[in-house]
């Protein structure tokens, strides 16, 4: 069934529960995976993917089809990472760089965590990016999204994303010649 | 695999995620995200705020302290006729003494006229029924008042 198959049915009462049951099974994986790399942990990612559903699931009637559906629910999900971010950083008065620590201490010690030495390391320098260049990195170089896709989701212009995308690259070549061992 | 960290090339570094989750959660998150949509959709509706309704509020409040008024006031004038006729003659008197009004008090503001209409006696028949003697008419006569009135 496709996204506009699903929104018809969503809008009919009868067949509400049963369309979006068979949205969150589409969109599931790619929400949760894209909120995982943002957060790091398991439990702090499914919060916010089910957050994420239940806030579609609000908006869906008002979802006019001026984009994506996929990108729509990316928003959202961006949205509920960076406040979730920031909300964390403010509760506990940490400077950026404890924030990096802490998510970098998750990566190394977690349970749900694995694979070779350099996928961590990358994983490692991601967080020392900003939390949005990290997100266009991950939307670019993980989901292969896109950039006017990308600029859907975060309301950046494609130039800006370019650019900070190139930017990204450039300050995770610089971590692994720092971090060479 | 082996990567130089001079030659790093992250087109050449394998797009594979690190992380993992529990076995069965995508199985399971469909049905946890439903429960939750369908016990919010269960909530008790709000009562908003309406001009409509204070409007009709107000105007039915003000019509029941209208109608109120003109219903209470006339029922407290009554209050006192209809309620004095249930209250014994020895009673009033007790109040009006207790009050320091003594009998000659209130015998002034009596209505002559008002006191025959409801009585309907006649002096002779008074006089009568008091049972007194000529003579103690007599006595109780200031001469004096008879002679001046003559």
């Amino acid at each position: 069934m496709n996204d506009h198959e699903l929104i018809e049915k969503f809008n009919h009462p009868d067949s509400r529960n049963y369309a979006f049951n068979l949205l969150v099974r589409k969109y599931q994986q790619k929400v949760y995976w894209h909120i995982r790399k943002m957060v790091i942990d398991h439990d702090d990612a499914d919060d916010l993917t089910q957050e994420t559903f239940i806030k579609a699931w609000r908006g869906l009637e008002n979802f006019k089809g001026e984009s994506q559906l996929y990108t729509w629910l990316y928003r959202i999900a961006t949205n509920e990472c960076l406040n979730f971010l920031a909300k964390k950083k403010r509760r506990f008065f940490l400077p950026i760089n404890d924030i990096t620590e802490e998510l970098s201490n998750k990566i190394e010690s977690a349970d749900l965590v694995s694979g070779e030495q350099i996928q961590l390391k990358l994983q490692k320098a991601l967080l020392t990016l900003p939390d949005k260049q990290r997100l266009v990195f991950n939307m670019k170089y993980f989901d292969d999204m896109k950039y006017e896709d990308i600029a859907d989701i975060t309301g950046t212009s494609v130039g800006a994303l370019k650019a900070s995308y190139h930017l990204a690259v450039k300050k995770i070549e610089l971590y692994f010649e720092e971090h060479d061992n | 695999m082996e990567y130089s960290s001079n030659k790093f090339d992250l087109d050449k570094l394998p797009k594979e995620t690190v992380f993992q989750v529990p076995d069965g959660y995508f199985e399971d998150l469909p049905m946890r995200i439903q429960a939750r949509t369908s016990a919010k959709t269960q909530t008790v509706p709000l009562v908003t705020w309406s001009a409509r309704r204070t409007w009709a509020s107000l105007a039915a409040c003000t019509l029941v302290a209208i109608l109120g008024y003109f219903t209470l006031m006339p029922r407290q004038d009554s209050i006192g006729e209809e309620s004095l006729s249930g209250v014994k003659t020895e009673d009033i008197e007790g109040y009006l003494v207790h009050q320091n009004i003594h009998q000659a008090d209130y015998i002034e503001h009596i209505d002559e006229t008002e006191v025959s209409a409801s009585t309907n006696i006649e002096d002779s028949e008074v006089l009568d029924e008091l049972k007194l003697s000529s003579q103690d008419i007599i006595q109780s006569i200031d001469t004096q008042d008879v002679v001046e009135d003559i």
